[in-house]
């Protein structure tokens, strides 16, 4: 596991420095600069925008490092990079991560085109921040 | 058994993925949308609050979704390989 850690640490490197760019709406200051694909820098950057969500943070490492003994692969570790990476990109634009959430709550309304609009705005949101994240 | 099913945020989701990629993410997308359809029973009837954003991963496959509860339908937002 600790050998899966490391070339984790280092398959990621090179995505660090990469420019900050903000595909999102004017004004939404970020909270925090976009944090270093690590678990230290997530872990912090998840404490500070959304710390309602950390035990699911650590719940998920602790199954991404398992995944990764049992299967021999660092595949699930930078999948949890990925993953917590856009969680922290969504939140730390606080308007961004109100109108997903509300797009969330929209998704349960009894009229279609309501769900449909809502479908439509927070899969843009969620794909803009995987496509910062992963950086193409 | 369930009129549940899922689908593509958009067309081209899946443009310039590998077939295994493909068929990997209509694998998982049709068993979540199962599972969906068993843990949501009220389906177009249902009126709570739904689970928003969901992120499910299987080999080397990484599958971002939205569960339109009332819809009946899984909407996949996201896919990522890593291969």
């Amino acid at each position: 596991m600790a050998l899966a850690w490391a070339r984790a640490t280092r398959a990621l490197g090179e995505r660090k420095g990469r420019p900050m760019t903000m595909p999102y709406a004017e004004g939404d200051t970020p909270l925090i600069p976009r944090p270093d694909l690590t678990l230290p820098a997530l872990r912090q950057a998840v404490a500070t925008v959304v710390p309602s969500r950390l035990p699911e943070f650590f719940e998920d490492v602790q199954k991404a490092f398992v995944r990764a003994g049992d299967e021999d692969s660092v595949v699930p570790i930078r999948m949890f990079y990925r993953e917590w990476g856009v969680i922290v990109e969504i939140e730390r634009h606080p308007e961004t991560a109100r109108r997903l959430h509300a797009a969330e709550q929209a998704i349960n309304s009894a009229e279609p085109a309501v769900r449909d609009r809502a479908i439509r705005e927070a899969g843009e949101i969620v794909r803009a921040a995987h496509r910062e994240v992963a950086g193409d | 058994m369930t009129d549940w099913r899922w689908e593509l945020f958009q067309d081209d989701l899946l443009d310039g993925l590998p077939d295994a990629a493909r068929a990997e993410t209509e694998r998982l997308a049709n068993e979540i949308a199962v599972r969906e359809s068993m843990v949501f029973l009220e389906g177009a009837a249902y009126t709570g609050p739904g689970p928003g954003v969901r992120t499910e991963t299987r080999g080397l496959l990484m599958l971002t979704y939205l569960t339109d509860v009332r819809g009946e339908r899984i909407v996949v937002v996201q896919v990522g390989w890593f291969g």
